[in-house]
């Protein structure tokens, strides 16, 4: 008796942890949905990205450049100071594992490298690459939101209307919200700040886009 | 619209230098003499695996004893500033305060960006391995540190000295796994009046 009571609390804590997140929403036909990677702001033919980053970890802070290149079947992340010291450089592949090229001694955490990891896995590949996603769409503003489960929890990805980006990825896990990445964009063409919040964690980044025209080089 | 435009791949050959205890002397020379260095400066950072380069540019400042400002004003705005035992740096978001002594790394990197600029580096052969070269115009130190752990993150400093003044004219700091930063100095000044006010924070 003790652990129906105990189940049912759980589904109903469950479901209301869902309920809560989009309770605004109804299931959407999966055929008008866009397809699985294209709300990503990186994709193949988006170029490089360079951001100006800071990422707070419990009371540090580190402060650098974080530099993103699509490759043909993978994505490239460098983080490096602003004076050029490389701090990590990973490779980033659609089914959501990665592989660390390099990384400073002083960093080289299994738990900071595997959070950092996951983070910027879910920055460039939002949607899980595993046939799973469903498709929900707001009552009210018609803005989509696409569910998808990755093993470790699930992600809510919201669209926005009128750029069909991405605007918002909620990841959850079995009982809370876990990490939020927000999206920012003025033109609705390429990312100008990304902002990552852990629920569960003393973990921050913020990333700001930069514009390298003005350092255009010739040879 | 501001376009920076530099070659930092100009063509050069140098050959291993014909007179190095000369070039040491004059090196030291100069050292004594120079009081102050203004200069701007661009900084191509290299990735070898994928082909692209990451360039900045800003300003820089040196006032003896072992004042340094560095400025990057684009793409990014970032400041570093060494004086008095302290180093300071400041982004858009965040301002921090470090006590040179109180850090093994901080040390180092005061010693030997401080070192770079004044030549001081190259008497440093307990930790550096050191090769002499000359073009017509430039002279070229090739350094290797000794220490197996400076080596995973820097491979190989070289550091070109004008054949006019013996001041820096650039810098090249190459990494463990060929990737490398490239520093250029332009428009030297040297001995100028620098306010005070441009190392305080």
């Amino acid at each position: 008796m003790r652990n129906l009571l105990f189940n049912i609390l759980l589904i109903l804590l469950l479901s209301g942890c869902s309920a809560s997140l989009f309770n605004n929403y109804r299931v959407y036909d999966m055929q008008a949905a866009p397809d699985e990677n294209s709300c990503s702001w990186f994709r193949e033919d988006t170029g490089r990205y360079l951001f100006q980053s800071s990422i707070d970890i419990y009371k540090n802070n580190f402060s650098g450049l974080l530099f993103v290149k699509p490759l043909n079947e993978s994505h490239r992340i460098l983080f490096i100071t602003e004076l050029g010291i490389k701090i990590f450089d990973m490779e980033f592949f659609r089914k959501g594992d990665f592989r660390i090229h390099y990384c400073l001694d002083e960093m080289n955490r299994k738990s900071i490298t595997n959070t950092l990891g996951n983070d910027l896995s879910l920055m460039i590949y939002n949607i899980a690459d595993n046939g799973t996603a469903e498709v929900m769409q707001e009552r009210n503003e018609g803005r989509l939101a696409i569910k998808s489960e990755d093993g470790r929890g699930t992600r809510y990805c919201l669209i926005n209307k009128k750029t069909g980006k991405i605007d918002e990825l909620i990841k959850t896990g079995t009982f809370a919200k876990k990490l939020n990445i927000k999206f920012f964009s003025t033109a609705g063409t390429a990312p100008d700040s990304i902002v990552f919040t852990h629920y569960n964690l003393k973990l921050n980044i913020h990333l700001t886009r930069l514009d390298e025209t003005g350092t255009i080089i010739s040879e | 619209m501001l376009i920076v435009v530099v070659s930092l791949q100009a063509q050069e050959s140098f050959k291993p230098m014909s007179d190095i205890p000369g070039f040491k002397v004059r090196l030291e020379t100069m050292s004594k003499s120079t009081l102050s260095i203004a200069c701007d400066f661009v900084q191509e950072k290299n990735l070898v695996v994928l082909s692209e380069k990451i360039i900045s540019k800003g300003v820089f400042f040196f006032r003896k004893e072992n004042k340094i400002r560095w400025e990057y004003t684009q793409p990014y705005r970032y400041l570093i500033i060494i004086s008095n035992g302290r180093l300071y740096t400041r982004d858009d978001k965040n301002q921090k305060v470090y006590d040179i002594e109180s850090n093994k790394m901080f040390q180092e990197m005061n010693r030997f960006i401080s070192g770079c600029i004044q030549g001081d580096i190259l008497k440093n052969e307990r930790d550096y391995a050191t090769e002499y070269f000359e073009s017509s115009t430039r002279y070229l130190v090739k350094l290797v540190p000794r220490e197996e752990k400076m080596r995973q993150m820097l491979n190989e400093v070289n550091i070109w000295f004008d054949k006019n003044d013996l001041t820096v004219s650039g810098l090249k700091m190459v990494e463990s796994g060929e990737d490398y930063t490239k520093i250029i100095f332009l428009n030297k000044k040297l001995n100028t009046e620098i306010p005070l006010e441009k190392f305080t924070f």
